[in-house]
């Protein structure tokens, strides 16, 4: 034994530094990084070149400035959100127990709570890096049909980050209930892209309840911001034959949709480390 | 360096995988732990190391306790459990690494241990990818990587599944050389395996522990471990 050789304790934050370089390393290598980072180049890229072809004005005459069409810009940017942190964050705990890498990374002397800490910030800088190409072409968008970019564009970017931050936190937890990675980013995926609009539409438009709890509904706030004529509460009656049929919608305030954002980090991130922390590996 | 459990139980649901065991040791040796395939060592293995918790009854290393201060436990030891296998995208290199990082060793010591224990273990060229390894070159990793930061105890189960047996002679050969400091608790369901480095053995079996004594009085009493195996574990 080499006695001028001894494992010390590094502390957290060295701890999560150590997790985060690595994870991000290896989400930096995988395919799926750079098949999403093309995907979302390759959207961004279609749209703009349909729109400068066709002209903005032959698709919708309500872009009549930059803020309304970033508003609709913006409405496929929540589907791209959750695509991408679903892929980050959708096996981030399960693949450790699917695999045995969980007998080479949990015997580390590293606080379970430092490396999964570790990894959400990888994923978090892995997902945002993608994000930004799309916000990089709506700015250009902007600049080319408008010759400006409005003031709430850095708005939106920071909102986005919020949204991204939100769904990687329950992602995370998703991921914490199954032990495999391709069961629980599916569930990911499933869960945020059909289930949770479904019940947010069928709230709104059946029951006239505002989906305040609905990770997808505060997110609205990240392209809401762009809006020139924000209603929060809109009634739409349509008439039938037996009297009238009334369609309910809400819209977040923004004040709003970072709170229900701030919930969904906090309360499944702290459900994430934990049940990291006390989870067995059985295998 | 100690290990010392006490009146251990592990239950998944109706199913007991441990049933009150206990022993312990104390100072360096190697100490073999025997037993039939689902005997409960690799249980014992992972509740040691922090992966399982404990039903009931309590677990020190190097007297900190491993449910209430598992750093600590980690930090003195080295484990190589049940096949570990390093991130598939990274580099050996990169793996070692990252493990000499978590316990906290300098830029110069991790270049020095790795080159050390790689030439030691023979390892493949250090920029290969852990994905394109085969199961003997992982475990080798996963054993450099037990071993990089020179911990005092090293907990081995069944490492050498998946290794052929010219890499079979080497390992004995490392843990020949390493027992001279080093408390190392090898597990083993094949008694010609660990006869020749274990100082003691601890016979288990359903879960339960048959047997604690040392190499020299089991041959004495039974003339080769290999009788001392059947008659205290069974056929």
């Amino acid at each position: 034994m080499n006695n001028s050789i001894q494992s010390r304790d590094i502390g957290r934050l060295s701890e999560i530094a150590v997790s985060f370089k690595y994870t991000l390393k290896s989400y930096l290598r995988t395919k799926r990084f750079l098949a999403l980072a093309i995907l979302v180049a390759l959207i961004s890229i279609a749209i703009f070149a349909v729109e400068a072809h066709v002209g903005i004005s032959a698709i919708n005459a309500e872009y009549s400035n930059a803020s309304n069409y970033l508003y609709s810009f913006m409405q496929n940017i929540t589907f791209v959100v959750i695509i991408v942190a679903a892929f980050f964050g959708g096996n981030a705990i399960s693949t450790d127990f699917a695999s045995n890498y969980s007998y080479y990374i949990l015997v580390q002397p590293a606080r379970r709570s430092s490396i999964l800490v570790g990894r959400y910030l990888a994923a978090l800088l892995a997902s945002f890096s993608i994000i930004l190409i799309y916000y990089v072409f709506a700015a250009i968008s902007s600049f080319y049909f408008f010759s400006t970019l409005p003031g709430v564009f850095a708005s939106s970017v920071g909102l986005v980050a919020l949204f991204v931050l939100s769904i990687l936190s329950f992602a995370f937890f998703l991921s914490s209930l199954f032990n495999n990675p391709q069961t629980s980013t599916v569930a990911v995926v499933i869960l945020l892209i059909v289930v949770l609009p479904i019940a947010s539409s069928v709230l709104q438009s059946f029951l006239s309840v505002e989906p305040w709890f609905l990770v997808n509904y505060g997110g609205q706030v990240v392209y809401s911001v762009f809006s020139t004529h924000f209603v929060h509460f809109s009634q739409l009656k349509i008439p039938t034959k037996g009297g009238e049929f009334t369609i309910t919608q809400y819209e977040p305030y923004t004040l709003e949709g970072i709170e229900i954002m701030l919930g969904y980090i906090i309360i499944f991130f702290i459900a994430s480390v934990f049940m990291y922390k006390y989870k067995e590996v059985k295998g | 360096m100690d290990i010392e459990v006490k009146n251990l139980t592990k239950r998944y649901g109706d199913k007991t995988a441990l049933d009150d065991i206990s022993f312990s040791h104390k100072g360096k040796g190697v100490i073999g732990y025997l037993g039939p395939n689902g005997a409960g060592k690799t249980t014992t293995f992972k509740i040691l190391a922090g992966l399982l918790k404990p039903t009931s009854g309590s677990v020190f290393v190097n007297g900190f306790d491993v449910s209430k201060d598992l750093k600590n436990v980690l930090l003195s030891i080295g484990a190589v459990i049940e096949s570990p296998e390093p991130d598939r995208t990274q580099t050996i290199k990169e793996a070692l690494t990252m493990s000499a990082e978590f316990n906290g060793l300098s830029k110069v010591d991790i270049y020095k241990q790795i080159n050390k224990y790689g030439k030691l273990l023979e390892l493949p060229p250090l920029d290969s990818r852990i994905g394109k390894l085969s199961k003997g070159q992982r475990q080798r990793v996963s054993l450099v990587a037990a071993l990089i930061s020179e911990p005092s105890i090293l907990l081995l189960d069944e490492p050498t599944s998946g290794l052929d047996p010219a890499e079979r002679m080497k390992f004995k050969k490392l843990i020949l050389s390493m027992k001279k400091d080093r408390l190392i608790l090898i597990s083993s369901h094949v008694i010609q395996e660990i006869k020749e480095v274990c100082d003691e053995i601890i016979f288990i079996n359903n879960g339960k522990i048959m047997k604690q004594d040392t190499v020299k009085n089991l041959q004495k009493k039974y003339k080769d471990l290999e009788r001392a195996y059947m008659k205290i574990v069974g056929s």
